[in-house]
């Protein structure tokens, strides 16, 4: 399978990051994986500002970002998203909702018409599998 | 708030256990293996425990929204979703041609979707027969499910209502205790009325009662 070239992770909680990246790797979909801890983190990383400044990485293809988030929560980075310049945006943006507030997320999520689904947490490999294979199909015919 | 942290926390116990048997089974032994397989089951029921919980606490100070429901609408839907366990147990349900009925149609679909799994479950049969009969009264719409389970002696007849109360050990069924008191929640909340008849090996039948004019 071909795989993503990078992923960014954007969640508070190192374990549930842990455990998607590990899913990740497992699932071997992605050459690189990289977490941020929360939305401002996750900016300046896409930016390569901050703390990122001057670092040399590739650009994100898939985010997996959660709602939920001290400093800048999900949906404060879906509006900032749109100002990053077009070629430093990801492909695709996945987010994370949580039971309590599917409903209401939902419904702002596809709103806000950048978030490609919205899922539950963990990650689990065969929904990994799906994007890898969406992401393909969508976004590399020319490769 | 603090159910979705509660889950989000307990799936997080449960993804990590099923990460450690993934990568560390072969080194564990039986003990290691009993270990695991009691947090395991553990954290599954706790999150049952909790999704159950939350349903419980919603059905109080969830504001209604009553509204024309067709049943026979509904029963498809439900027995689609109970399709797999419904195989399973080779059971047959029957239900005549319902009513449409003001009501709550989440809180409705939960009660007969609770009283039919119930009957699914405390069966040790493996040709599980439900009924399901209606009836209108003057006032009331009433509704009986009956099944040839493994019945209920006449003693935990109120009992079985009140939250967390269980007749039987994990061991035999597995449950929460909060269903049937979900069930009373919602019959209450439509000004009717849930009981039980039954005896020991003979099956039951629930019945409940909801109120017609639930408009006002």
């Amino acid at each position: 399978m071909k795989k993503i070239n990078f992923i960014l992770l954007v969640d508070d909680s190192p374990s549930t990051n842990f455990f998607n990246k590990k899913m990740i790797e497992m699932s071997d979909i992605a050459h690189e994986v990289h977490e941020a801890y929360n939305g401002l983190e996750a900016l300046d990383y896409i930016c390569k500002k901050g703390k990122y400044k001057g670092a040399n990485f590739p650009k994100p293809n898939v985010i997996f970002l959660d709602i939920n988030m001290p400093l800048m929560d999900g949906f404060e980075f879906l509006e900032q998203y749109p100002k990053i310049p077009k070629e430093k945006r990801a492909e695709m943006i996945i987010v994370f909702l949580t039971t309590s507030n599917w409903c209401k997320d939902k419904a702002k999520a596809i709103d806000t018409n950048m978030v490609y689904d919205y899922i539950e947490k963990p990650l689990q490999k065969d929904y990994l599998f799906t994007i890898a294979e969406y992401y393909h199909s969508r976004f590399m015919i020319k490769a | 708030m603090a159910s979705h942290d509660l889950k989000e926390t307990l799936r997080t116990i449960s993804s990590f256990t099923k990460l450690f048997r993934e990568e560390y089974q072969p080194v564990f032994d039986d003990n290691a293996n009993q270990y695991l397989e009691f947090i395991e089951n553990a954290s599954r029921r706790m999150i049952t425990l909790t999704d159950d919980l939350l349903i419980y606490s919603q059905l109080d100070n969830k504001s209604l929204n009553f509204q024309p429901v067709d049943l026979n609408i509904l029963l498809s839907e439900i027995l689609d979703d109970l399709r797999q366990r419904i195989k399973e147990k080779n059971a047959v349900i029957s239900y005549p041609d319902l009513p449409v009925i003001i009501c709550d149609m989440i809180q409705i679909r939960q009660l007969f979707q609770n009283l039919i799994s119930n009957s699914l479950k405390y069966h040790d049969d493996t040709h599980p027969i439900k009924d399901i009969v209606f009836e209108a009264l003057r006032t009331h719409y009433q509704f009986y499910i009956k099944d040839n389970g493994i019945g209920i002696e006449t003693k935990h007849h109120k009992k079985i209502f009140e939250v967390f109360k269980r007749l039987h050990g994990q061991n035999d069924f597995d449950g929460t205790g909060i269903g049937l008191a979900n069930c009373k929640r919602i019959v209450d909340n439509h000004k009717g009325n849930i009981w039980v008849k039954s005896s020991l090996v003979k099956g039951a039948t629930f019945y409940f009662t909801l109120l017609k004019n639930n408009n006002s």
